[in-house]
Formats: structure tokens, sequence, C-alpha cells
């Protein structure tokens, strides 16, 4: 308010100082007096207009912020205020967010890692991975009477003492190992006789493949108790060698391998839907 | 002398509107610049404030678009690790599969064993001496050999229910026989899924089943069009094996 009216009053004063120095009280001859009014009245106008010109009104300053219009400030910090709120809101949402998006991608994880356990732990299990640990080596040196189901039942012996895997001949036994027999006969003139006589032998099959000698059983598991489960009195080491008179080497070992099976694909089975 | 008096009045006049011009320019130069001061003091506040309270915005904002960053990151991983863990369960579901831990329909045969013991009663009243209790019971072993002809045609084996598995092992415990460490009771109904034919195929090949044929046991063999096999209750503990590498 007082500055409106210190700013009208200076306004009308220079428009006056304008006045006498334009039109002077006296035509004539200027004097030296009037020269140096004339001079002020010039360098007062000059000033005012200098000031009015830099006045925080007329400059248009009052954008800046460090001498700028209270009202226009203000209205700045509402805006800024308000902005600042809603930027508040949407940090608090996101934030609410992220920890819910967190917490999902943990239950993710475990669920992922009980998953991986869970292969992990089949594909040992169940012949789909090459498998090493502890076990015994049953080895036959040479061909004897032993017969397909002596192996069959060994395996069993095996599996019964706590075996884990089994293999024979470096190939892995699984529920669809076939153990049988495959006869070769070869004919043979008898010295003797002078005749020909016909000779049979029975040699075990492994998923139809006839299985060489030396004939090495091997079984991941505790070893002592593996062999416990094999050598025992009645136990059928012990029947072997009372039926066929074969005494197989049995050895513990500290790393027995033993290789992936033959994946099977099911083309008869579909699983029951429950 | 009146000339002079005009003129001096005139300086005077002109003296006086100089002084007042003076006064008031000196004020106004002041109160401009106390004006100005205080316009000044509230300015600085207010834009001390609201610079104050921009550098919050733009730190909020930084916050904002850090956390949507790392949202981002979290979601794009989250996609990865879903479709990582979708394949991992259809991995699983084959190891399921093959591991004998899914119930399985299919076409198969089914062979029945029982003990004769209406025929043991009659062979011990007609020949006390000679009679031979065990060739009227079945064996663990008639059970082994019988699921080990089967097994290379079969892709399902069970014995009443017990779901054969690679280390399933049968054995007698006295009278009664154990699969998969479970008491089983005759009859013994031994279920496999596969081609009938080539089942029945098996089986004939089988010494087992040919002696059996030729004993007091009543063996019974049908194949089926559909048949259940049970899944394995059993457990898959792995205490003695890790995995070797695959080469």
């Amino acid at each position: 308010m007082w500055t409106c009216v210190f700013w009208l009053m200076l306004g009308i004063l220079s428009g006056a100082a304008l006045v006498f120095a334009i039109f002077p009280a006296e035509r004539a001859a200027a004097s030296l007096q009037q020269r140096i009014f004339r001079a002020g009245s010039l360098f007062l106008l000059l000033l005012t207009g200098l000031i009015v010109l830099n006045s925080p009104l007329i400059s248009g300053k009052a954008t800046g912020l460090g001498n700028g219009n209270p009202a226009e400030l203000a209205l700045l910090v509402k805006n800024v205020n308000e902005n600042k709120n809603a930027l508040r809101e949407e940090l608090r949402g996101l934030q609410n967010e992220l920890e819910q998006t967190k917490a999902l991608v943990k239950n993710g994880d475990s669920l992922t890692d009980s998953v991986n356990a869970r292969i992990n732990l089949l594909l040992l299990a169940t012949g789909n991975q090459s498998i090493k640990g502890p076990g015994v080596c049953i080895t036959f040196r040479e061909q004897s009477n032993l017969m397909y189901y002596d192996l069959i039942d060994l395996v069993n012996e095996l599996f019964l003492s706590g075996a884990e895997a089994v293999a024979i001949n470096g190939e892995r036994f699984t529920s669809y190992t076939s153990i049988a027999e495959e006869a070769s006969s070869s004919v043979r003139l008898n010295p003797e006789t002078g005749r020909y006589v016909t000779d049979t032998a029975y040699n075990i099959t492994m998923n139809g493949k006839r299985l060489s000698y030396p004939l090495c059983i091997q079984a991941i598991g505790d070893a002592a108790t593996l062999e416990k489960g094999l050598d025992y009195p009645g136990g059928i080491l012990q029947s072997l060698a009372a039926l066929y008179g074969v005494s197989p080497q049995l050895a513990q070992s500290t790393e027995i391998l033993i290789p992936a099976a033959e994946h099977r694909e099911f083309t008869h089975s579909v699983p029951l839907e429950k | 002398m009146a000339g002079g008096e005009k003129q001096k009045k005139d300086i005077v006049f002109r003296l006086l509107f100089l002084s007042l011009f003076g006064i008031l320019f000196l004020s106004g130069i002041g109160l401009h610049h106390r004006s100005g001061k205080e316009a000044n003091k509230d300015g600085a506040e207010l834009a001390a404030y609201l610079e104050n309270a921009e550098a919050e915005a733009a730190a909020l904002q930084q916050e904002i678009r850090n956390i949507q960053e790392e949202l981002a990151l979290i979601r794009s991983q989250e996609a990865e690790g879903q479709s990582l863990l979708s394949a991992l369960t259809a991995t699983l579901e084959n190891l399921h599969l093959s591991a004998g831990l899914r119930s399985l329909q299919g076409p198969g045969i089914i062979i029945r064993l029982a003990d004769n013991s209406e025929g043991a009663a009659q062979a011990q009243k007609a020949n006390p001496t000679g009679y031979n209790p065990a060739s009227y019971i079945v064996h663990d072993k008639d059970l082994l050999y019988l699921i080990r002809a089967l097994a290379p045609e079969a892709e399902a084996i069970s014995i009443n229910e017990q779901r054969v598995i690679d280390s399933t092992a049968i054995r007698c415990l006295g009278s009664v026989i154990l699969v998969n460490s479970t008491r089983l009771a005759p009859p013994y109904e031994i279920k496999a899924i596969g081609d009938p034919e080539a089942l029945q195929a098996a089986l004939n090949h089988s010494d087992r089943y040919r002696s059996l044929l030729r004993t007091y046991i009543p063996v019974e063999v049908d194949p089926a069009e559909r048949i259940e096999i049970a899944a394995y209750g059993g457990s898959y503990a792995v205490s003695f094996s890790t995995a070797a590498k695959n080469d």
C-alpha cells in the first residue's frame, strides 16, 4: 500500500521535474543556478527512471526466488507440497507392491528349491543319472554252472540288504531289466566213439545280450551291510558254493560307479486320472 | 527589486521543490530498499522452503524410479523363474512317472496265483509220508522269476497293489511274502501293463511259469484291455549315492 503511494508521488514529482526542466521559470538566458537546477532535475529524473525501472513491480523479477512475489511463491509451495504428497502416496503404494512381490518371489524360490531337490533325488534313485558311492563288487571270474535265476536271486538279495542301485557288467539293473538265458549249441566229434555230439551251453543274458566273464555285479549302499547280506551261513554265496562250487570274489569298495539306465518311454500306459 | 524578490522567491521555491523531491526520493529509496528487504526476507524463507520441498520431491521421484526399476527387475526374474519352474515341474512329472510314483492304466495281463490248501489237505490225507507241503503254496521265487520274465515287456507291474520298482525286493519270511517290505497274503495277483500278447509270450517263455503250470498251484492268466496299477507308495531314500559326471 505505502509502496504504491510512494511510487505514485515519485511519478508525479518526476513529471513536475520534467516540466521544470523542459519549461524553466524564465525564458531568459539561463542563469548558472537555472542550469544547475536543470541538470539536477534531469539527473534526478534519470535516477527516478532507473529506480522505477528497477522496481520489483515493473522489472518482473518476482518470479525469481530470492526477491520473488510471496503470493506466487506461496502458490509454488502449495503446488510442490501437493506434488510431494502425491509422490509419497505413489511411493507407499510401490513399496507395498515391492514387499508383496518379494514375498511372492520368495515363495516361488522355495517352491523351485523343493522341486529341484525332488528332481535331484529321483534322478539318483531312478537310474536317470550316473551315480557313484560306496558298495560292493561281486566277481565271477569264469563261466560256471551259475544259472540266470541265481543272478536274479543275487540282485534281489542285494536290494534286500539295502542296495540303492545295482549294475551287472556295468549296466544298471532296473525294473525293466530282463535276466534270462540263451542256449548255444556246438557240434563236435567225439574221438573215443568217432561220432558227432551236440553240446548245449546256457549263457546268462541281460536285456537280450549275453553276459561275458568275468561277471561283475556292483551295488551301491552300505558296503558292510551288503556284504553281510550275501555272505552268511545259509546265505546266497554259501548256497552257490554248495550248489556249483563257485566262490565269487566279494570286495567292498569306497567308490562304485553305476551308469545311467536307458530311458523307457511308455507306449501303453497313461497316468490314471484321479 | 521586485524582479530580485521574484527571483529569490523563485529560487526558494525551486530549493523547496528540490528539497521535497530529494526527501521523497531518499525516503523512496529507503522505502524501496526496506520493502525490498522485507519482501526479500519473506521471499527468501518461502524460496528456501520451496527449494527444500522441491529437493524432497526430487528425492521422492528418485526413490520411486528406484523402486520401479527394482520391481521391473524382480518381475522379469519372476517371469524367468516361472518358466523355469514350469519346466522343472514337467521334468519332475516325468521322473515321477518313471519312478513308479504315478498310478497308471493301460492294457495288459493279470496273473493270479493261489495256495492250494484243499489239494494240500487231500494229498496229506492220501499220502502222509510222501506229502510235500511246499508244492501247494506260492513261493517268493515264483513271484520274483515271473516278474523278471515279464519285466522287458511290461511298462508297469504290481503284486497285490505293490508297485514293482527298480529296487523292489521279494522275500519270504516264514509263511508270508514281503514285497517292498510289505507283507502280502495269497492269492497273489500280478498285474502288468503292456502289450497283452507280448506279455503272454514272455510268460510262456518263462521256465518258472511253465513249471508252475505243472504243479498243484492254480495259475490263471487273463489279458485285459484296461488295467489299473497303483503308484509306488514307499520312499526313495538315497543315502549313499551321489551324482557322477555324465560322460
